[in-house]
């Protein structure tokens, strides 16, 4: 279906490098239409600045930003076109709600920013915000407004013009846990059939597991893994990913043995993994592949390691326990609260962890 | 003792509060108790009253409209833009408010004068403003526009650039993002500095007098009446003076109590 923003060739397409004082972003996007690619990283990371070049509201130091067939930034020409001459709707952090507009006049706001008279602009507004099943919210003011309720009239308001490319500024940031989730599956559904391009920036795993065609991690102003969600949380390449997935990685150099395995030195222990690999690699180990014992365990098959626990944190049905090992190599387990118990795990407590060589992933 | 100590000190410090109350309103009290009624009526139909009354507010209003012209691009910058210099060019534009208003009617006219920097200039285009009511409005925008400028450039500064950003990211212009999201946002204190413009232009005396003149119905202005008449016609001065004091309470009065819109 070819819509009003060009063929289905189209997408958002740019390379762009953005230098300011300490921030040195670089970014690489190719994104289909229809797409929902998320932008994951620490406060920090670079990406609201993202947000605001693709926005137009920043000048790339260098680079190119293609939509649906249209330049919009290219720095060896020295074109730029301002925010208002892109097809673009976005939602803030918080709202942004103008205090001083009811809702429907919120919504209205980017029809009359465009020229629109205010009966048609008001017309159509009212129309989003009972495609949105909340037209009762028509006449009040974003103070009167709970947080689930704005980021809904929010929504309405980027998407009145029927934008190419739409972007969400940590859409959930602002809302209570329990809104949080409601709010999340109501926009998934709201833009799953959708045909412009989304990009949104987080540092929330769930928003990026929920919405994300496609993830890349920025850290410090760079990409340091683009993948699925299921890519990364499998082969986290980072500590910070590996937190959110809830992984263990740790980075070590990897030497092959017989039999298709191999040994990776991680500081002052070695690990055996039953997978070819050589050089410098990460391993991940799931926590819940990791087992504790108060005696060194038997069997050739395991790898060992000894540690110190520092902490135990109750879960639902498990305990997740982190342990300190020698040369500050940390690992987590997660064992069920009877072993837990059996165990007598507390802060303090040495223990032996182990996990088999078959559930260890290594990669470069 | 303590508590004594504390009843005295209390005490002290009541009689202190009431003795400047009194010495700031007494004044002002008298003055409305020396008229009456009859007397306002009587005053209002003297021509010099009602010429000073018909000039002081045609000249206070192009005072806030050149204000506005002016002041509010220049309030903008001072908020948002990098200025080099911009604590002195503060301090510069501040200093009109302290300023004896003589001296400022002196520097208008070593300026704009028919013998000032720039009147051989002016006059070459047929512009004479001395003893003009322009030259009015002119003496109250340079002491009165400082008041609005300060104001409004802290409510500038006050307000989160991200509403702006908001605004252009959603399709507005620079122009359209300003006049109908950052003024809105900003009203209380554009109000505010646009009150005590008024209130200080309305008042304006030594500038005036010294720049533009005492010409009845073309610069002689409220408080320039009231110094005239205070000699010969104590009545019409009181009127004017009791009509100044009213307007400028209300302004003051008006501007404490409004119900400030809120700021999210």
């Amino acid at each position: 279906m070819a819509g009003p923003h060009g063929d289905l060739a189209g997408g958002l397409s740019g390379d762009l490098v953005y230098a300011a004082g300490a921030l040195n972003l670089r970014l690489s996007l190719r994104i289909p239409p229809g797409a929902t690619h998320v932008l994951l990283g620490e406060s920090g990371a670079g990406k609201t600045t993202a947000l605001r070049l693709l926005a137009g509201l920043l000048r790339p130091s260098e680079g190119r930003l293609e939509l649906d067939g249209a330049f919009y930034d290219d720095t060896t020409t020295g074109l730029h076109r301002p925010p208002e001459e892109r097809s673009i709707g976005i939602v803030f952090q918080q709202g942004r709600l103008f205090p001083h507009l009811s809702a429907l006049d919120n919504v209205a706001f980017p029809l009359r920013a465009a020229g629109r008279s205010a009966a048609p602009a008001r017309e159509r507004a009212a129309e989003w915000l009972r495609r949105f099943q909340i037209e009762e919210l028509a006449s009040r003011m974003p103070a009167d407004l709970s947080g689930g309720e704005s980021q809904r009239v929010a929504l309405a308001r980027a998407l009145v013009r029927e934008p190419a490319l739409l972007l969400l500024d940590e859409p959930m940031a602002a809302l209570d846990v329990r809104t949080r989730q409601a709010v999340r599956a109501e926009l998934a559904a709201l833009l799953g059939d959708r045909r412009q391009v989304t990009v949104l920036v987080t540092h929330d795993y769930l928003d990026a597991a929920v919405f994300a065609d496609q993830v890349q991690v920025l850290e410090r102003g760079s990409v340091v893994q683009e993948g699925t969600v299921q890519e990364l949380v499998e082969r986290p390449r980072s500590a910070y990913v590996a937190q959110l997935a809830g992984m263990n990685v740790l980075r070590g150099a990897a030497r092959m043995v017989e039999g298709g395995a191999c040994e990776v030195e991680v500081g002052a222990v070695r690990l055996r993994a039953a997978r070819e690999a050589e050089g410098p690699v990460f391993v991940a180990i799931a926590p819940a592949h990791v087992t504790l014992h108060r005696l060194q365990p038997e069997g050739s098959a395991r790898n060992v390691i000894e540690g110190v626990v520092t902490q135990a944190v109750p879960m639902a049905g498990r305990v997740r326990v982190t342990l300190a090992a020698a040369g500050g190599l940390v690992l987590v387990a997660e064992v069920t609260r009877q072993s837990s118990m059996e165990l007598d795990l507390e802060q303090g407590t040495a223990v032996f962890a182990s996990f088999k060589a078959t559930e260890i992933e290594v990669y470069r | 003792m303590k508590p004594l100590r504390a009843v005295l000190a209390r005490f002290v410090v009541g009689i202190a509060f009431g003795i400047a109350l009194a010495f700031l309103l007494l004044p002002l009290l008298a003055l409305v108790l020396h008229t009456t009624p009859g007397d306002l009526v009587a005053g209002l139909r003297s021509p010099v009253v009602l010429d000073a009354i018909r000039l002081s507010l045609i000249t206070t209003l192009g005072t806030l409209l050149l204000t506005l012209a002016f002041g509010l691009p220049a309030a903008w910058v001072l908020a948002r833009w990098r200025v080099p210099g911009r604590g002195l060019i503060e301090a510069a534009l501040a200093l009109p408010m302290v300023l004896p208003p003589v001296v400022a009617g002196v520097a208008l006219l070593v300026t704009v004068g028919a013998r000032g920097t720039m009147g051989p200039a002016l006059h070459a285009i047929g512009l004479r403003l001395p003893f003009t009511t322009l030259a009015v409005v002119l003496a109250q925008t340079f002491v009165a526009a400082p008041f609005f400028i300060t104001s409004a450039r802290a409510g500038f500064q006050a307000l989160d650039p991200g509403w702006e950003e908001a605004a252009r990211a959603l399709g507005a212009s620079r122009g359209y993002a300003f006049w109908r999201v950052v003024v809105p946002l900003t009203a209380p204190a554009l109000v505010a500095g646009l009150g005590l413009t008024w209130a200080r232009a309305l008042g304006e005396f030594g500038a005036t007098i010294t720049f533009a003149g005492n010409l009845m119905g073309v610069t002689q202005t409220m408080p320039l009446a009231v110094f005239v008449t205070a000699e010969s016609d104590l009545r019409s001065a009181i009127t004017l003076a009791v009509l100044l004091l009213v307007l400028a309470f209300t302004v003051l009065a008006a501007l404490r109590s409004a119900p400030l819109p809120a700021r999210a």
